[in-house]
């Protein structure tokens, strides 16, 4: 599903060069439940955006979901991102002016052009908020808000679902209710999701955990 | 539609923001409409004064009258053959109201102790009455019969006389022979700024017996439209038929030539311009501002619906639709306003030239408005339309870490 080979990226932080990722590495299967894990600066967040068409690599490949990425242009990109991946982000980034159902709906409705108002019920009675469709994201507190994220990444039916650091703004045990949302919807819709956090504690819920430092794996443990 | 519905309530949601923006749009347009709709009030009695009092919307002349009008020439007279053509031109034309046909000339008056100039109309009253309806508002007393005459204001006040009293006017004829003949006043005329607006009114059967004119000659045909839309277009017609007329030769004007308002009319039609440019620049500016606030606050949100994949046309006209909801709000704002301030205002007396007491009766076009309301909505989607497309090329990773 997902295949780094060799991957480099540096970004110039006034006259430094910072190297994130040195040769890079990776398989992730389908279906896979993976968590990235290691310290501010390890390359979390870089690899998720390379994987996610959000950053290019400077070298290396990057397949996703059997796409050689690294050779598309940003048009293609944005197609490509709006066909094959969700994502999750650690400030939930809802649409402040769209209620819980318009949020949802928002990726099929404007993004793909469909109008399927029962998967986004039924989807949203998955996640536990059917009852509160029609409240706002302020309206909303920040697991339900991680709640509806989720929810809004899948309405797609995504082949990947990419989340960096969503736990990072919840109490611990919100968190481990998002983890275990995200868990449920993996198992149910097959989706492959790709994590990253610093939590330890949310590392039991995972298929894989990816240790990273200094932009290298350090571990890869298979659970 | 889902981008009117984001642009809406981002509105609603940034309400105080909103608020001051349209009320800043809303003032432009108030002074904008304001300013057309006085100004236009007064362009439009000013020229109903001139053409509906004065000279009527076209005047037809021997060839080279119009440039000797000072002189007030008694050679370059129509006769009977030419006139009975012009008439039936005239007649045949269905855009036309009325047409009077006059003997201008100059003279002096005499109340038997003091004289002075005068400028003189030899008309039919009849013909006069109905091309000139305004002429009657200017009248004190009525249009001169045979042996009246009515004299303007000034005269009458220069030489104390008034309605019933009798007068001696001298006048010299194309030969340079004098004649005079004794008029009973039957009308005081007042003043109207521009040419012809001091002369004064004898009857044409009167004029010609004191210029000893036999046959009977006009020097002017005065042309009253039944609408002065028609100006260009009627003016063309006769343009062409004057043309082909060898002898004598004719020339046609509209009133927009022969009088020295028209010049004002172009200084308010640019001063109008020139109030509808500030009004751009304000929404300009304001729209501008709010717009490229509104991407900068919410840069978050586009970094997420580009990194879903969300086309560009989408997020521009996400924006546009809003500075456009934002100009509509404020001209909608603006449009209210003014009407409640014409109300209020309501009409202005005023001076012009020696004219005084003059009510400007404002009426608020609503081709000008609706004119307004587009320039203030086009002008808006304009200016978001920079901020709008800098959103929409934002690449979603650096969106996403701002």
């Amino acid at each position: 599903m997902v295949v780094l080979e060799n991957v480099y990226k540096s970004y110039k932080s006034g006259e430094i060069e910072v190297k994130v990722l040195e040769g890079l590495n990776l398989e992730i299967e389908k279906g896979e439940f993976v968590a990235l894990i290691g310290p501010s600066g390890s390359g979390k967040t870089t690899i998720l955006n390379i994987i996610g068409a959000l950053d290019r690599a400077d070298s290396g490949k990057v397949e996703v979901a059997g796409v050689d990425i690294t050779k598309k242009d940003e048009k293609e990109l944005t197609k490509f991102r709006a066909d094959h991946l969700g994502y999750v982000f650690q400030d939930f980034n809802l649409i402040e002016v769209f209620n819980i159902f318009e949020n949802v709906n928002f990726p099929l409705k404007v993004i793909h052009k469909k109008r399927d108002d029962e998967k986004v019920k039924n989807l949203l009675k998955d996640i536990g908020m059917s009852d509160q469709i029609n409240k706002f994201p302020d309206q909303l507190s920040g697991g339900q808000k991680q709640r509806v994220a989720v929810a809004r990444a899948l309405v797609t039916d995504p082949l990947i679902v990419l989340a960096d650091e969503p736990t990072a703004n919840l109490d611990s045990v919100t968190s481990h209710k998002v983890i275990e949302l995200m868990r449920k919807m993996q198992r149910e819709f097959n989706t492959t999701f790709i994590f990253s956090t610093h939590d330890m504690h949310l590392i039991d819920e995972v298929d894989r955990v990816l240790y990273l430092e200094d932009g290298k794996i350090i571990k890869d443990e298979r659970k | 539609m889902e981008s009117f519905k984001i642009a809406f309530r981002n509105l609603v949601r940034m309400g105080r923001r909103t608020f001051l923006t349209g009320s800043l749009i809303a003032i432009g347009v108030v002074f904008v409409v304001l300013y057309i709709t006085y100004a236009q009030s007064f362009k439009n009695s000013m020229i109903a004064q001139i053409t509906d009092s004065v000279m009527g919307e076209l005047q037809i002349h021997k060839k080279g009258y119009v440039s000797s009008l000072d002189s007030l020439p008694l050679d370059k007279n129509l006769g009977p053959k030419v006139i009975k053509k012009i008439e039936e031109k005239l007649n045949s034309m269905p855009e036309i109201y009325s047409y009077s046909e006059r003997l201008k000339f100059g003279g002096m008056i005499s109340n038997f102790t003091d004289s002075t100039n005068i400028r003189l109309n030899g008309i039919d009253p009849k013909m006069e009455a109905k091309t000139l309806p305004l002429l009657k508002e200017r009248l004190t007393g009525h249009l001169p019969r045979v042996g009246e005459i009515a004299i303007p204001e000034l005269i009458a006040k220069g030489l104390h006389l008034k309605i019933g009293d009798v007068v001696v006017l001298v006048a010299t004829n194309k030969n340079g022979s004098m004649n005079a003949k004794t008029l009973k006043i039957s009308g005081i005329v007042g003043i109207v700024s521009g040419p012809g607006g001091r002369d004064g009114y004898i009857n044409l059967k009167d004029a010609r017996k004191l210029l000893r004119i036999k046959k009977p000659e006009i020097n002017e045909i005065v042309i009253k439209l039944k609408n002065p839309d028609m100006l260009q277009k009627t003016y063309k017609k006769l343009f062409k038929f004057v043309k082909e007329n060898k002898k004598p030769k004719l020339e046609v004007h509209t009133w927009v030539k022969l009088s020295p308002f028209s010049n004002i009319v172009k200084m308010l039609n640019l001063m109008t311009f020139s109030i509808e440019i500030i009004l751009i620049s304000i929404v300009l500016v304001s729209i501008l501002n709010v717009m490229i606030m509104s991407v900068y606050e919410r840069i978050k949100q586009i970094g997420t619906m580009k990194a879903m994949g969300t086309p560009k046309s989408f997020i521009v006209s996400m924006f546009v639709n809003e500075g456009m909801l934002l100009g509509i709000f404020g001209f909608i704002i603006g449009v209210v306003l003014s009407v409640v301030l014409v109300f209020v205002i309501g009409d202005i007396h005023y001076s012009f030239g020696r004219q005084s007491n003059l009510e400007l009766v404002p009426v608020i076009d609503l081709r000008s408005v609706v004119s307004v309301g587009v320039m203030v909505i086009l002008i808006s989607m304009l200016a978001s339309l920079y901020p709008a497309v800098k959103a929409a090329n934002l690449k979603p990773i650096d969106a996403l870490r701002s």
